[in-house]
């Protein structure tokens, strides 16, 4: 009795560990769920490969693209115009990128307008995290 | 016995140099520190005249501020305000925070504290070789923990870690 117990205890932590590996993470799951209900169609991470590395004229000089800050790579340390490190972007470096919504969206809100002088859509979010998260 | 000595010695050393205290007052708000620490340090509201603080607290210059887009919620942006406001040069206790305020002429707003007399005077040539601040490791001079490793923590007088010439060595 104790040991299936212990038994179908140690099994069902494996499966947890198992399904949380493979689903991500909850609040992230929920960001792109919503993200994709506004945009309509799927998320590409090509595309947000795209968004994430091209440079664009649209907004601040200072700024002219995601990688001005966030450094070249997903994997790497950033470091803002004042000289302070900004943790790596891809999900597998920073467990706990793209899971507050409200962070979220203020930082989409404010590096869209400096990078390309607009906001970005929902595909674009969407994308981006999309990628972000494979990387 | 010679033990508890050094150990009473250790902490007499220990409260001599807090009762010392920092220069500036620590910024203790979680949500100043959280908000205006995302991209620099979270300067410390007495190095500028609490009517700069209110010009850059405006949604337009927050919208572009420095060349970036620092955005806050309204409710964030007032409470951040008020903050700043409060514990603005010449408001906070402390010999920095008064001479801040002494040194702003009472018509002008500076936005960079690194344009306020008392900084200028703090920083000018001599006591700082003005290609440090553009060194790599520096990058600006509003990168004041690059030279102050206790700036977050209100130090920045010339001693102990905090020393710029210890840094430099
Ligand atoms: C001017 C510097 C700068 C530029 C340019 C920049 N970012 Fe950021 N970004 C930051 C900083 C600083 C943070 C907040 C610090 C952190 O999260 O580590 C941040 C955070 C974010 C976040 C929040 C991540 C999270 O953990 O939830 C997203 C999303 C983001 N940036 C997307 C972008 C996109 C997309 C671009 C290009 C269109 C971009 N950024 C360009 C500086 C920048
Ligand atoms: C999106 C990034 C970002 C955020 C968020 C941000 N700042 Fe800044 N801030 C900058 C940049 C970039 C500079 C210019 C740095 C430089 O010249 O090296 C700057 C400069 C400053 C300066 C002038 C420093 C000097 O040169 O003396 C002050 C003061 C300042 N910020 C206060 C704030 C306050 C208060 C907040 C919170 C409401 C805040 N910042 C939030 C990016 C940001
Ligand atoms: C390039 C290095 C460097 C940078 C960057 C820098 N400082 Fe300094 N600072 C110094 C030196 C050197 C002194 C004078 C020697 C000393 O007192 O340590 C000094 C002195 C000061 C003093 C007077 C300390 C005293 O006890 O008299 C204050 C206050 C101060 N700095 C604040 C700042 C602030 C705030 C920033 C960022 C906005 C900043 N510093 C950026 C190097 C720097």
């Amino acid at each position: 009795m104790k040991k299936t117990f212990v038994i179908a205890f140690v099994a069902a932590f494996a499966l947890s560990l198992a399904g949380a590996a493979q689903a991500g993470n909850p609040s992230r799951d929920k960001i792109l769920s919503d993200l994709k209900a506004q945009a309509g169609g799927d998320f590409s991470a090509q595309r947000g490969q795209t968004l994430f590395q091209s440079k664009f004229t649209g907004g601040k000089e200072d700024t002219p693209s995601c990688t001005s800050c966030h450094g070249n790579s997903p994997q790497t340390i950033g470091q803002t115009r004042a000289g302070k490190s900004i943790d790596p972007m891809a999900v597998s470096r920073t467990a706990d990128r793209y899971t507050d919504i409200e962070k979220v969206e203020k930082w989409f809100g404010r590096n869209c307008n400096s990078v390309l002088g607009r906001a970005c859509t929902a595909q674009e979010k969407g994308d981006f995290i999309t990628f972000m998260s494979q990387q | 016995m010679r033990a508890i000595l050094l150990t009473l010695l250790g902490l007499g050393w220990a409260a001599s140099a807090l009762a010392d205290g920092p220069r500036v007052q620590v910024l203790s708000d979680p949500l100043v520190v959280k908000e205006c620490g995302a991209c620099h340090m979270a300067f410390q509201p007495e190095f500028l005249p609490a009517r700069s603080w209110k010009k850059m607290m405006e949604p337009k210059e927050l919208v572009n501020h420095f060349g970036e887009d620092a955005r806050l919620t309204e409710a964030e942006r007032t409470k951040i305000e008020a903050y700043l406001t409060a514990h603005a040069a010449g408001v906070a206790p402390g010999k920095e925070s008064a001479k801040v305020a002494a040194s702003v002429p009472a018509h002008e707003s500076p936005l960079r504290i690194t344009e306020t007399p008392r900084w200028q005077q703090k920083h000018r040539p001599g006591e700082v070789n003005p290609a440090d601040f553009q060194s790599p490791k520096v990058k600006s001079k509003a990168n004041c923990l690059a030279c102050h490793k206790g700036a977050d923590q209100g130090l920045y007088d010339d001693e102990g870690e905090g020393n710029w010439r210890f840094w430099r060595r």
